[in-house]
């Protein structure tokens, strides 16, 4: 039997082929490379929320502290979304009179209907969740704000963001480099709360700089940051 | 052709020879113990059976495909990003409610016939897990059922309808509607209305001690006084008030308190098993099971059992007997005559001391079974004789009121009536009209009962043969059921109301020593159920109908005093109160005679195939059935028979070969013309001519897990109760056997993940090493025996190996972290399986049915081992939990590709779920076979677990998610092909260190971390914590001298560690091997010992140091020449 050739109008067609696997080759690198890296994915994901409340104007303008409404970041692993209770504290609905119960800022902005829905009927306001990590993780908020890590050091200056979206990465590869070495993200705990806080501007005391105080804070509440799988798999 | 039946010949003629050259000394299975072909190539050659790896049956190769493309296809949608998540608050937060984290809610409630106090662990509002409350004064215990009670509260299958309403059945178009909660209110109130004064009208009910139910079944009697009530005890039918009630004049509860006890007798008693009560019997008697206890050293009380089959308690005895139970009558007379002997100052038998020990064939297993009985009475009459009021007896039920009423008298005659044995007459008894169950079926089939209420019994599937209550309830006019399932006693009546279950109603309880416990609804119903007092109230059209308001009425009326907010705050917030205890009257034995057996029968091993007796327990699992639906329970590898999904005649090998029958075939019992049809077990240890079955097998309506006729799920085991009658429950005698030659596979756990023994010599040098138990003797002679009994734990290097391991690092560099580790006393250890399920329950472990255990795929992180030691007639039994070890030097962690495995600078061996590619390599390469693989999504596609979709017809059943509330959220919840084992429970060592970092970052206390299993034991036999810490409660129970590593030899440094089990055996009872024990020498590690190995050829001068910096497992080889002799040629560890 003869061999079996491929005839000669094949053969452009190999160029074709080249192209394909070089182009393959690129498309791979990018897709594992570039477009599945976290930055590419996670870094400023910035959903629409059902009521666009503002942090820059809350947490920025109005300097309200972090934990008014993220009330359960010291106690739990959760720095819990409030309940639509809080909202209503300052912006409850106006009842017929014209009154309001608590507090009446903005009574009637068509933009807080979905609170004055929630407040009336019970049922939950469905925020979109920004800063997701997979099922997996456990992340605990308690044992890192109380520990002196700040919130700015995960969530970037939300007291600047009109609408919030993820400030970093929140990889594992991420969170291990902090794991590694903490210390630059460390400052007193009763600072935590505060995003706009400079470390080069505080007053030390019997500290040289932060490093220092690093240094002395981690002695003294055993601060040291484990990097093993199950500290956040279970 | 030729060379096939060669190499046949071969292989059988090599088997026999190695079995002839010394039978194991432990043994798991009657076919390890014969090294079957069955052992041998299917559980020792391989980890997996035959056809392991092939799909479960229950999933078609086209269902198969279906599964898999529907998960591509979800890949395909979900993007790149993690899908869209949604977060939703509350409206308005509860006041302390922290979302995600988890909290405890004390209550109580009545279960399987005993009072549990209990801590409910609830996160964002639904119960996940139960736990003993420990701060109960009662003392806290939390059996298996009280544990998987969490999963049957989410169970769908509970539901009428899709939401839960009262179903009538509409007598003009034949069929049963759904219908709501007012249209009953309706009848029932007219129903009331139009009876007069009630004569027609009954109630039925299991025992309960809730104060709630029982006054508002008074107020049903003032309003209907002629009204009967019928209480029903599903398992002895009310033995023990029959007995009690002619001991004390009314019926009484039992209660026992081991603390004080020297010397308990048991005759045919669980009572550290299936026995109500058993929890607080076996903390009570843990306490007094400790040998090396500082003031008590040396001193460990002497348990003597003497029974028919086999259970719990006997595993835990001292010493055992196997009786017929028709002679224990005769047995427990002679032992009352043979103490007055011994008073009268009478020397029974022959005394032994160590000087003078049974010589040869005089030891108690090898003398005949007549001898033996002689021996074991001798010494107890004289064991009881001189503890005096801390001796006392224990009568099972089984044996009838007679016995027990004998028992009862004894003790009172040993002084230990009202201190270690207490009664308390039972809860109401100022219900009038009292009728038992057979009056009642009376009165139904005579026409007289014409309006029938049942509460919470199940009569239909719960009643013994003789009386069918299915056919008489076609004669009810009215017949009202309440429930939790929608059961066959629910089919066959009027209304089937669904009844809500124990943690989300209001009701109450009185404790076993009177204290008033309140049982707090953790959720709101979640299938539309109401309280049985609730329906009361609704049919009695009272002012108040709701359940809190009715159960706080009745804590005024037992306090005696409106009570405040602030007391009844506390009283649900604690779970007691000190104040609001229910005071119940002494009672006084009056003078009673039984006639009891004058002379001992004549004891022989001969069977009789028309004289076969058989004892029916309560199921360890199922209870009376109530528990069929609950995929823990049904899958939990039952004590000692390691059986799941079934039950089975238990008979010894000699009463199997009697009857010509063998495990795995059927045999029928015939009782009259009643007859069943059971596969047969054969357990070596039980009394020749006895049967042991379990009750409440075999329902044919109760969910998809249990069994239901109706959605086509086979039962799950043979219901027994057509040879149950009703003059006695427990016990049947004669009863005529005959083999059925069709085949039933029976799954059991107890071949597998057998730890490969390849080579008998090897598996003879091993086998006793893996569990380790001595008398109380040979602890005394001997302290060091754990360590002597095992094998030669080769010391190389700076910490046992040639070089230097993590962990070595870890300690020289980071001081502060702590160094995990477990102990289990195995002498404290009695195999009650609340470590089982309390693992399951806290780490999400699958269910996986049937057919997947019998592929050895059970997902049980936790097992009991349990070894048999002797022959098949006489056998003693030692048991084992084993989890991971979490060895420091682990192996599996060495073969992972992937590192998934690996371990932390705490020391625990983690498993990254997410990394696992499911090599199975790790698996392959743990020597105590720990590690489970996910053969499939047990948990949505295979298995009858949390969120089973795999049901057919049941897919689109969104319903049956609700499983999936169970879950504990801070576990990861595993998927195919992912490996999984214990961890520890390592959320709970990390939400302990979290807390301490929240107290300004201290370390963790001892004591802090409480492991699952740990804080369901009742016994406290396991120790957790920080082993690096001398003053720790694991790192003293540690240096016990009795700890010991199993398999430390192969020097992977296992981080849990066992206390060797001691019995207290007296030296005339003590088996061959016990004996032989006693002339066990210290460890001397000579030359002659380790000459083979050439000690000399290896460098011996890097050993001299170090020692003892491994304070957790330093054998106490000291001796610099000992350290030098141990030196043998580094060899891969070949397991």
């Amino acid at each position: 039997m003869k061999r079996f050739l491929f005839p000669r109008w094949v053969n452009p067609f190999l160029g074709v082929l080249g192209l394909a696997i070089v182009g393959g080759g690129v498309y791979a690198a990018a897709m594992g490379g570039l477009v599945t890296d976290p930055q590419t994915l996670n870094v400023g994901y910035q959903p629409t929320q059902p009521v666009p409340f503002s942090h820059a104007i809350h947490a920025g303008q109005l300097k309200m502290d972090c934990r008014y409404c993220h009330n359960t970041v010291f106690d739990a692993a959760h720095a819990a979304v409030p309940p639509t209770a809080t909202c209503v504290n300052c912006h409850s609905p106006a009842a017929e009179n014209g009154q309001t119960a608590l507090g009446a800022v903005h009574t009637d902005k068509a933009s807080l209907a979905p609170i004055h829905e929630s407040w009336k009927t019970g049922r939950s306001v469905a925020w979109k969740r920004i800063h997701n990590l997979p099922e997996f993780v456990y992340f605990n908020h308690a044992a890192h704000v109380n520990s002196g890590v700040s919130c700015v050091s995960c969530h970037g200056r939300i007291d600047q963001m009109e609408v919030v979206y993820q400030h970093e990465q929140l990889s594992m590869a991420w969170c291990i480099t902090c794991h590694r070495n903490p210390n630059e993200h460390l400052r007193p705990v009763e600072l935590v709360t505060k995003l706009d806080w400079k470390a080069e501007d505080h007053d030390w005391g019997e500290f040289a700089d932060q490093a220092e105080f690093a240094k002395a804070h981690r002695e003294e509440h055993n601060i040291n940051p484990q990097v093993h799988c199950a500290v956040c798999h279970r | 052709m030729t060379t096939s039946t060669q190499d046949a010949g071969f292989d059988s003629s090599e088997a026999s020879s190695s079995s002839a050259a010394g039978k194991p000394q432990y043994w798991r299975s009657l076919s390890e113990y014969r090294q079957d072909d069955t052992f041998v190539n299917e559980f020792l050659h391989r980890e997996f059976p035959v056809a392991a790896s092939e799909f479960p049956e229950g999933v078609s190769r086209r269902r198969w495909m279906q599964i898999m493309g529907a998960s591509l296809a979800m890949a395909g949608a979900a993007g790149c990003r993690y899908p869209e998540e949604l977060i939703a608050p509350f409206a308005l937060r509860p006041a302390d409610r922290v979302p995600g984290e988890t909290y405890q809610a004390a209550t109580n409630f009545e279960l399987a016939g005993e009072v549990q106090h209990l801590l409910i662990t609830c996160v964002d509002g639904r119960p996940i897990k139960a736990e003993p409350n420990t701060t109960h004064p009662a003392g806290g215990g939390a059996g298996t059922y009280a544990q998987a009670c969490v999963l049957g509260l989410y169970d769908p299958d509970r539901a009428r309808g899709e939401a839960g309403v009262p179903i009538q059945f509409d007598k003009t178009e034949k069929r049963r509607i759904e219908t709501d909660w007012d249209s009953f209110a309706n009848y029932g109130q007219a129903l009331l209305r139009s009876v007069g004064d009630g004569q027609s009208v009954a109630v039925m009910m299991s025992p309960t001690t809730s104060p709630t139910t029982l006054r508002m079944i008074g107020e049903l009697q003032k309003k209907l006084p002629a009204a009967s009530v019928c209480v029903y005890d599903p398992i002895d039918g009310g033995l023990m008030n029959e007995a009690t009630q002619r001991v004390f004049g009314k019926p009484a509860a039992q209660k026992f308190d081991f603390t004080e006890a020297e010397v308990i007798v048991s005759f045919q008693s669980d009572f550290l098993g299936s026995d109500a009560g058993s929890q607080n019997n076996s903390r009570t008697f843990a306490a007094k099971r400790d040998p090396m206890q500082e003031e008590t050293k040396g001193e460990m009380s002497r348990l003597y059992v003497a029974e028919g089959g086999y259970t719990t308690t006997g595993a835990a005895a001292d010493v055992r007997i196997a009786i017929r139970p028709s002679q224990m009558k005769a047995v427990l007379a002679e032992l009352g005559r043979r103490v007055e002997k011994v008073k009268a100052g009478e020397t029974l038998g022959e005394q032994y001391d160590l000087e003078n020990l049974p010589e040869d064939g005089a030891a108690y297993n090898e003398i005949d079974a007549a001898a033996r009985l002689d021996r074991f009475l001798n010494a107890a009459a004289a064991d009881l004789a001189a503890a005096g009021d801390k001796g006392v007896v224990v009568v099972g039920e089984t044996l009838g009121a007679d016995a027990i009423v004998a028992g009862i008298d004894m003790n009172s005659k040993l002084g230990s009536l009202s201190s270690i044995q207490t009664f308390r007459p039972i809860a109401g008894l100022e219900l009038k009209n009292q009728i038992s169950l057979k009056d009642a079926y009376g009165r139904i089939n005579s026409g007289d009962l014409s309006t029938v209420l049942f509460v919470d019994t199940n009569v239909v599937h719960t009643a013994p043969g003789d009386l069918n209550f299915a056919k008489a309830l076609e004669r009810v006019e009215h017949s009202i059921y309440l429930g939790i399932y929608d059961d066959e006693t629910a089919e066959k009546c009027g209304w089937s109301l669904p009844m809500s279950h124990p943690l989300e109603s209001w009701s109450d309880c009185v404790g076993i020593d009177g204290h008033y416990g309140v049982c707090q609804p953790q959720i709101m119903p979640l299938l539309g159920g109401r309280s049985a007092a609730e329906v009361l109230a609704l049919m009695l059209d009272q002012e108040v109908t709701d359940g809190e308001k009715l159960v706080r009425r009745t804590a005024d009326s037992v306090s005696g005093s409106a009570i405040s907010d602030r007391q009844w705050r506390k009283l649900l917030h604690d779970g007691f109160s000190e104040d609001v205890v229910v005071s119940a009257e002494e009672v006084s034995a009056g003078d009673v005679s039984v006639e009891l057996p004058a002379e001992l029968p004549e004891i022989t091993l001969d069977v009789d195939q028309d004289d076969i007796e058989v004892v029916f327990t309560a199921s360890e699992a199922l209870y009376d059935g109530r528990f069929a639906n609950n995929g823990w329970l049904q899958e939990l590898p039952q004590a000692l028979t390691k059986l799941v999904w079934d039950n089975a005649a238990v008979m010894s090998p000699r009463t199997a070969e009697s009857l010509g029958i063998k495990h795995g075939l059927m045999v029928a019992i015939r009782r009259g013309d009643a007859f069943v049809e059971l596969p047969v077990y054969e357990m070596p240890g039980c009394a020749p001519g006895v049967i042991t079955t379990q009750i409440g097998y075999g329902r044919t309506r109760v969910g998809a897990v249990g069994g239901s006729d109706e959605m086509g799920v086979d039962p799950v085991g043979v219901n027994v109760s057509p040879v149950r009658f009703t003059d006695s429950m427990l016990y049947a005698h004669p009863v005529e056997a005959r083999p059925r030659y069709t085949e039933y596979e029976l799954v059991t756990t107890q071949d597998h993940w057998a730890i490969d023994e390849l080579g008998r010599d090897e598996a003879e040098t091993r086998s006793f090493s893996l569990i380790r138990e001595g008398t109380l003797e040979l602890l005394k002679k001997l302290p060091e025996f754990a360590e002597v009994k095992g094998p030669h734990v080769p010391k190389v290097g700076e910490s046992g190996s040639l070089w230097k391991e993590p962990i070595n690092s870890i300690e020289e560099t980071q001081e502060q972290v702590p160094q995990w580790g477990m102990s289990i006393d195995l002498t404290k250890c009695l195999g009650c399986n609340g470590c089982v399920i309390a693992c399951q329950s806290e780490n999400n472990v699958p269910i996986v049915g049937k057919e997947q255990v019998g592929n050895s795929r059970e997902m049980h992180w936790l097992r009991i081992d349990r070894y048999f030691q002797g022959d098949p007639d006489v056998a003693d039994i030692v048991q084992e939990p084993v989890t991971c070890m979490h060895c420091e030097t682990a192996p599996c962690e060495q073969v992972c590709p992937v590192a998934a495995t690996v371990h932390t600078n705490e020391g625990l061996n983690a498993m990254t779920y997410n990394r696992c590619i499911g090599t199975r390599y790790c698996a392959n390469n743990c020597p105590y076979k720990v590690r489970r693989f996910n053969y499939f999504n047990y948990n949505t596609e295979v298995g009858v677990g949390y969120g089973i979709d795999a049901y057919p017809g049941t897919i689109e059943n969104a319903n049956r998610k609700l499983q999936q509330l169970v879950l504990n959220p801070d576990v990861t919840v595993r998927g195919r092909g992912v490996m999984e084992k214990c961890t520890y429970c390592v959320q709970r060592i990390e939400h302990a260190k979290i807390d301490a970092r929240k107290d300004g970052g201290r370390p963790v206390r001892d004591g802090e971390i409480v492991t699952a299993c740990q804080a369901a034991c009742p016994t406290n036999a396991i120790e957790f914590g920080n082993i690096a810490d001398s003053e720790s409660a694991v790192a003293k129970a540690k240096a016990d001298i009795r700890s010991y590593g199993m398999l430390s030899q192969l020097n992977v440094k296992p981080r849990t560690t066992y206390k060797a089990r001691i019995r207290n055996t007296p030296l005339a009872l003590m088996t061959r091997s016990q004996i032989n024990d006693l002339s066990l020498e210290k460890p001397h590690h000579g030359h002659e010992e380790h000459g083979e190995h050439g000690h000399d050829d290896h460098g011996s001068d890097d050993h001299g140091h170090g020692e003892g910096e491994h304070g957790h497992d330093d054998h106490a080889h000291g001796e610099e020449e000992h350290t030098r002799n141990m030196t043998r040629p580094f060899q891969l560890p070949i397991v």
